[in-house]
């Protein structure tokens, strides 16, 4: 059986999709066994990659995928790596002359992962030489096992051409610029750009258009009297570009575009580029077809015969970081296998989040123990903390967290990735902590017995503390926030106190009122509380850590401290960060308005629930149902609410069982997939009471904005 | 004349601790520190004093401290004068501070630092280090490290025969990035147990390099990565040194045994001085023979080893400590008649 795995269900409209749909549709009409399944679901990938004779590994997400890349690289299945884009690179593009993680790059952990990933495959698939030769440098050359191949290509969907104006959709500032370029240089040709935003001045004759859905952006494309390709990045192949080719229509691009590396012009003949197409795509399925069963290479894991974790002089959300390291280490040795020394307090808190023999830091005496271990991971903020006895004779690893080697990757995802060059995974990709449920009961009575409905009110959790006042957002832009949130969506505010912070909660309290104010708690307790926050407010603090981690989307205000590295860690997040005129993070927290975090908060809001309905196409993609002809899903939807479940849509079905009781957003995500959830939420199937005042939030938006 | 209240001055790294603990042996006095592990280092030797750089001259005052004996370049004079305007403060050498030439051949750092024009007296190990200091108040004690070596079991000690110390430098003198997996490999290829012992300054300033040699030491089980505050006590137990430039490459010549020197494209001509007291490996070169062969052969390169060993440490009497100290008091005495 061949497994494909790929981060979006091969139904998306993408060039990516459609080619390894065909991929897969070639190997089965050839007599294979092809599974698919999406990146997302690491333990699926697992399952199918057990079970797997050979692994197809397409294009996973530059951020998420990092660690399956990690765990792919190690798993002793045979690999076929189609690379359709630069996974090894941090920002995607290859802009390399422009990107502040140059200097570094090469020794980053993305790149030793994907160099890994690269050496461990049987076949390496580039689009083109220039797509090769960009990638090459990074992850080494195998040129016995590397095959080029131009992807599945499309002509233009239409005949109709627009008058003379030239469309293009540039992607980064430096394409911009050369297509600014390009208008000035032709000042008679109307140019209009599908662009986010400009980037400096636009010449007269550029029109700028509002970006859009991938199909209206092919419309434009396909539509234009003249198509501008000038790419200042290296693009793998040009897609775009090869479907006017195909139609015989005007094109420019330029020789960063990996087309113009088969020798293909604006001059070329389409029937040139079919034969291409066809020959290549001929030539993979062969040599997929033709990989000896027979051979299986093995990465290198590490011998580890038992390990200390011992963490020491660290702040609550430091701890809390360290949950997906520790879930590795605890899936890679076993729970009898993993001992870990964590703070007291700490340990409370998260003692019972992973599976390994938990000790109290203080009462442990690392000297009279450490022989006990094959491994010790000492893990503090900074060198200065390390034990100051000799290592001499033990496998001893210092990390430190304030010291990570990069710096636009948040703390735990440098852990993760350190463990997936080592050669370990896990199944944690984020930190996360279940609350129990009879601490979860207590929060709940607690709320109704302070006026707040968990089921109906939109609940916005607010914590204006840090361990460090200097991280601290004013008390009083906290409360003005708390007044605009309960004036404008009926929030119900929850106000947390952090240790020592009574004189923070008397300035709130002297500016806004709170439904609950939770001072004196354990961080268990606030923990289960937070889990029944729509939201979560707060500065870099353990307690906005602890709000990421029990499901709370949070917003994090943030000061002179990186929000890349120390920022909140769930998927559903947003950071407002104080700069200074340099652009860097600075303490000056008073500079941020109000209405800065308010409209983050909103954003954020809508984001829950509206913001990826693309998502909830990939699902019900996967579910095998349409949706309606205008691309929204009011059918599906009302027939749910009417007649109920479709007959073939189990899962879906179960949503529904869950969604009867009360549950919070990340149980469900943790149960069904973020994307499940969301086509949920979009199709109302879950519409918990507090998304009816998104209408009000939506309205309120616009007028900020 | 009684000698001065005296103090000694550590920052937080470890490099800073063996001049200190040599300066103890010969007389005790308070340690100050801005460091963790310093103070953790010395708490039964010594008492000790911990506190932030801006505290040091209020604390430094509070005992009533006459003479503070400092390792650090960084901490200037005036700073620890700042509430204590008739302290004397004396600097005197650590590992970087050994060095006779400026960064990059500038200058700039080591002994043509500029802070070092400010200390009241300067104390340095060799004749090139006193020829090469500006400060008039220079004189030359000897080397503290090696008055370790003499009052330690270190000559005596039973090595293994079997084990490589690789001691790299750190920054672009690194030779971990060039030669990392090779050296692990060789180290394997020939049955040998290799010990890492980084820079210090590569924990601050190279976590990639750092995590990388952690990485090969989950992996292999004969690589190990070793940590201590005094490099002595790692490199009595290692038959032969692997090094590049790193300034512990000349504390290596107490032992007089082999060292393998791993060239690469990062060095400087002329930072490679010591190359010829020991076998070169070339980039892409045959590791694993040159360090068979130095594991094998304890006379390569003797000759030029203790000559090399003669021109660093001409005062090899185990007494650096005791002249330092003995030229404090004098200078004291000068102090003090004016």
């Amino acid at each position: 059986m061949i497994g494909l795995v790929h981060a979006l269900p091969l139904e998306a409209p993408g060039a990516v999709e459609r080619t390894l749909s065909w991929v897969a549709s070639a190997l089965t009409a050839a007599g294979a066994e092809v599974e698919t399944c999406l990146a997302r679901d690491a333990k699926a990938v697992d399952r199918l990659a057990q079970r797997a004779d050979l692994l197809i590994i397409g294009e996973l997400r530059p951020g998420p995928d990092l660690m399956l890349a990690a765990a792919l690289a190690v798993h002793p299945v045979r690999k076929v790596l189609f690379n359709f884009g630069y996974g090894f690179c941090a920002i995607g593009t290859r802009v390399c002359g422009r990107c502040p993680l140059a200097g570094v790059c090469l020794r980053s952990d993305r790149v030793q992962i994907y160099r890994r990933l690269t050496a461990s495959a049987d076949l390496i698939v580039y689009l083109s030489p220039l797509h090769r030769e960009m990638s090459e440098h990074f992850v080494e050359s195998h040129p016995e096992r590397t095959l080029l191949v131009v992807p599945r290509l499309e002509a233009c969907a239409n005949d109709e051409v627009s008058g003379a104006a030239a469309v293009v959709h540039p992607n980064d500032p430096g394409e911009f610029h050369a297509v600014m370029q390009w208008a000035r240089a032709h000042p008679d040709t109307s140019v209009r750009v599908h662009a986010a935003r400009p980037f400096g001045e636009v010449p007269e004759n550029v029109e700028l258009v509002s970006p859009s859905g991938l199909e209206e952006r092919f419309a434009l494309i396909d539509g234009a009297h003249t198509f501008l390709g000038l790419a200042e990045r290296p693009i793998p192949f040009g897609d775009a570009i090869a479907r006017r080719i195909l139609s015989g229509r005007r094109v420019e691009f330029s020789p960063h575009a990996g087309i113009s590396s088969y020798g293909i012009d604006r001059r070329t003949r389409p029937e040139r580029l079919r034969g291409l197409e066809v020959e290549t795509q001929r030539a993979l399925v062969s040599a997929i077809l033709d990989l000896d069963s027979t051979q299986v290479p093995v990465g290198p894991a590490p011998d580890i015969r038992s390990a200390l974790v011992w963490a020491h002089d660290l702040g609550m959300g430091d701890s809390i970081i360290l949950l997906p390291f520790l879930g590795a280490l605890a899936h890679r040795l076993g729970p009898d296998r993993l001992t870990v020394a964590l703070p007291a307090r700490h340990r409370a808190l998260i003692g019972d989040q992973v599976d390994a023999t938990m000790v109290d830091h203080e009462s442990f005496d690392v000297d009279a123990r450490r022989d006990a271990f094959d491994v010790v991971f000492e893990i503090c903020i900074d060198v200065d903390r390390f034990h100051p006895a000799d290592i001499v004779d033990g496998r001893w690893v210092h990390l430190q967290l304030a010291r990570q080697p990069n710096a636009y990757q948040s703390a735990h995802e440098n852990l993760l990735s350190f463990l997936g060059r080592a050669g370990i995974t896990g199944p944690q990709q984020r930190p996360k902590i279940t609350s129990r449920d009879d601490e979860r009961e207590a929060a709940y009575r607690r709320l109704m017995a302070a006026g707040i409905d968990p089921h109906e009110d939109l609940i916005v959790s607010l914590h204006p503390g840090a361990g460090a006042r200097v991280k601290c957002w004013p008390a009083e832009r906290f409360a003005a926030l708390a007044r605009l949130l309960e004036e404008e969506l009926g929030a119900k505010i929850v106000l947390i106190e952090g240790l020592g912070e009574t004189d923070l909660t008397s300035t709130f309290l002297e500016g806004a009122r709170a439904d609950l104010v939770a001072a004196d708690d354990s961080a268990r307790s606030v923990g289960a509380l937070m889990s029944w926050s729509t939201l979560h407010v707060g500065n870099d603090s353990g307690l906005t850590h602890l709000a990421s981690a029990v499901g709370a989307p949070v917003v994090g205000v943030f000061g002179p401290s990186y929000a890349t590295r120390w920022g909140p860690t769930h998927n559903l997040s947003a950071v407002v960060q104080a700069l200074d005129e340099a652009g860097q993070p600075t303490g000056r927290l008073s500079s941020l308005p109000t209405e800065s975090v308010f409209v983050a908060l909103l954003s954020l809001l809508l984001r829950c629930a509206f913001e990826r309905p693309s998502n909830a196409q990939r699902v019900v993609a996967l579910v095998d149902v349409e949706p309606d002809e205008d691309g929204s899903w009011t059918t599906l939807a009302t027939r749910i609410r009417t007649d109920g479940v479709p007959t073939g849509i189990d899962t879906v079905a179960a949503l529904l069982v869950a969604a009867i009781a009360p549950t919070r957003y990340d149980d469900l995500a943790w149960t069904f997939s973020d994307e499940l959830v969301e086509f949920a939420v979009v199709t109302g199937l879950l519409g918990p009471a507090w998304a009816r005042r998104l209408g009000a939030a939506a309205r309120a938006f616009e007028v900020v904005k | 004349m009684r000698s001065p209240r005296l103090a000694y001055l550590a920052e937080s790294g470890f490099q800073h601790a063996f001049p200190i603990s040599a300066l103890l042996r010969a007389r005790a006095a308070p340690v100050f520190t801005t460091g963790k592990r310093i103070e953790a280092r010395f708490s039964g030797d010594a008492e000790v004093i911990r506190t932030s750089t801006k505290g040091l001259s209020k604390a430094l005052r509070e005992r009533d401290i006459e003479v503070v004996v400092s390792t650090s370049q960084r901490i200037a004079p005036s700073t620890l004068v700042a509430d204590h305007p008739g302290l004397k403060v004396v600097f005197v050498g650590h590992g970087e501070s050994d060095k006779v030439f400026g960064q990059s051949g500038t200058k700039k750092g080591f002994v043509h630092a500029a802070v070092n024009a400010t200390f009241d007296l300067v104390l340095v190990a060799s004749p090139a280090h006193r020829r090469a200091h500006a400060n008039p108040n220079c004189e030359r004690i000897g080397h503290l490290k090696h008055d370790l070596f003499v009052h330690g079991d270190y000559a005596t000690y039973d090595f293994e025969p079997r084990t490589l110390l690789w001691a790299p430098s750190w920054g672009r003198h690194n030779s971990i990035p060039a030669w990392l997996p090779r050296v692990v490999e060789a180290s394997a290829a020939i049955d040998a147990q290799c010990l890492l012992h980084l820079h210090p300054f590569s924990y601050v300033a190279e976590p990639a390099v750092v995590q990388a040699a952690q990485i090969e030491m989950l992996q292999n089980r004969h690589f190990r990565l070793v940590s201590t505050w005094n490099i002595l006590d790692v490199m009595k137990r290692a038959a032969a040194l692997i090094g590049d430039v790193s300034a512990v490459c000349y504390d290596w010549l107490m032992f007089d045994r082999p060292l393998v020197f791993l060239d690469h494209d990062g060095l400087a001509e002329e930072e490679r001085g010591l190359f010829e007291a020991g076998t070169v490996v070339a980039p892409g070169g045959v590791l694993e023979r040159a360090l068979e062969d130095a594991l094998r052969d304890r006379d390569v390169h003797r000759e030029a080893r203790r000559a090399a060993f003669a021109a660093r440490f001409p005062d090899a009497d185990g007494r650096a400590g005791e002249r330092a100290l003995s030229t404090i008091d004098a200078y004291y005495r000068r102090w003090s008649q004016r």
